[in-house]
């Protein structure tokens, strides 16, 4: 199963295009990670609309402007360290195995009686 | 100490009158049939839903030692030793330390009947679960094996049946544990996590494990079924439920995945992976998750954060 993740954030705002639109929409009705992600997202979106609107403090608007050259580079130095950070962070923790997980299930069922044991344990998956 | 316990029991076990399959309790029979040695292959299917999965096995067990072959390979069992093969080597699980053995008093032996399967004088006998009726076996009078074990749902349906194609009681055969292993762990008690309950749904949390560096592994069991749940970081899902089936207990959705032997179910709370792994029949799946960890909120921020920081 393919995850459209990618398509998430235009699906919250209605930028899909209606094919894309069917697509995202048939696959979250049975995929319980996206409807969470989407969930997540849309979670994200109402918390920055409801923060209250700020005016801006007096002395910082004529440098919203025309902002200085040293803004642009540390907005710009800001996204590298981002894009650095989300490509080489570390992996996400090792996924259950199930072969080793049944290993370790089954050899402890086997110690004492009970409805597999008594039969013959079948290992595996 | 309950190595040592063991031993002892089945010693003053075996030292007791023999008493017919007539007069036993369910524990009885249980126990009974653990210590039989016989030579038997048969099929174990499993049935939840439109899900479905089978496979053949072969078992041998002969003065306390088993040998199993079936999907996955062969594995030798003795006392609390497991030992897998996986091409020409061995590998070997031991468990370290666990509890003494009991039967949930929810159940009891219902009718028995006599009968033949296979050839063979058998009996017929019914587990119930209160009002419920939740297995058949057809136990070998000769042996007290079972040849045929039905476990059922809570609608009567069956859930996991297992039966012998192939049987032979008390067989002459002579096995061997391997001498050498390439690895030999011991699944050593550790710390219950606080997160799982000490019972749910009448299986009692009694044994935990490590499992691996940072996980652990709740063994639960009501005496006739057991699970295991273990615990780790929040995790990827296993790519094996990619195409898990989705149900919903009290509308709150897990995945599952059906083989012969397990049922498994996996979810995520915000923080920790579960993945429960039993025998144990649909109804009692459900109930038993009623009372572990809930699936929580999986928001983007999270994943994120865990990202970049670990």
């Amino acid at each position: 199963m393919t995850h459209p993740n990618h398509l998430l954030s235009a699906f919250l705002d209605d930028e899909l295009s209606s094919e894309e639109h069917s697509m995202v929409t048939s696959h979250l009705e049975s995929c319980a990670t996206c409807s969470s992600d989407l969930a997540g997202l849309a979670q994200v979106r109402n918390w920055v609309r409801a923060l209250p609107d700020q005016e801006p403090p007096v002395p910082l608007v004529p440098s919203l402007r025309r902002p200085p050259r040293w803004i642009w580079a540390a907005a710009s130095a800001a996204a590298a360290v981002l894009a650095i950070g989300l490509v080489v962070s570390p992996a996400e923790p090792a996924p259950f195995d199930l072969d080793t997980l049944a290993g370790q299930h089954t050899a402890r069922v086997v110690v004492v009686p009970g409805i597999s044991s008594i039969r013959g344990p079948v290992g595996g998956p | 100490m309950i190595r040592r316990v063991i031993p002892l029991v089945l010693v003053g076990l075996m030292s007791m009158p023999t008493a017919t399959l007539a007069d036993e309790g369910l524990a009885e029979v249980l126990e009974s049939a653990m210590e039989a040695d016989f030579h038997g292959s048969g099929v174990v299917m499993c049935t939840w839903g439109e899900d479905s999965a089978a496979t053949t096995y072969e078992v041998t067990r002969s003065d306390g030692m088993s040998m199993v072959s079936g999907p996955a390979g062969d594995f030798v069992l003795s006392g609390s030793l497991t030992a897998s093969q996986s091409g020409a080597d061995w590998y070997a699980l031991e468990v370290g330390e666990w509890s003494a053995w009991s039967l949930s008093d929810r159940y009891s032996l219902g009718s028995r009947v006599p009968t033949t399967r296979l050839g063979r004088p058998a009996t017929e006998v019914i587990v119930m679960e209160g009002e419920r009726k939740r297995a058949r076996l057809v136990i070998d009078d000769e042996s007290t094996v079972p040849l045929l074990t039905e476990v059922f749902n809570a609608d009567g349906g069956v859930f996991r049946f297992a039966a012998m194609v192939e049987f032979v009681a008390a067989p002459v055969t002579e096995m061997e544990m391997p001498q050498t292993f390439m690895e030999h762990e011991m699944l050593l008690p550790v710390t219950p996590s606080p997160r799982l309950p000490g019972s749910a749904f009448g299986y009692s949390l009694t044994n935990t494990y490590a499992m691996g560096d940072s996980g652990t592994q709740a063994f639960y069991t009501d005496g006739l079924f057991s699970f295991s749940v273990f615990e780790a970081g929040r995790g990827i899902r296993p790519a094996e439920f990619d195409s898990a089936t989705r149900f919903e207990v009290d509308g709150i959705a897990y995945s599952r995945i059906v083989t012969p032997s397990h049922v498994w179910v996996h979810w995520s709370t915000p923080d920790r992976s579960y993945m429960l792994v039993g025998d144990l029949p649909p109804d009692h799946i459900e109930g038993a998750l009623r009372g572990l960890p809930k699936p929580g909120f999986r928001g983007v921020v999270m994943r994120f954060l865990f990202r970049l920081f670990g």
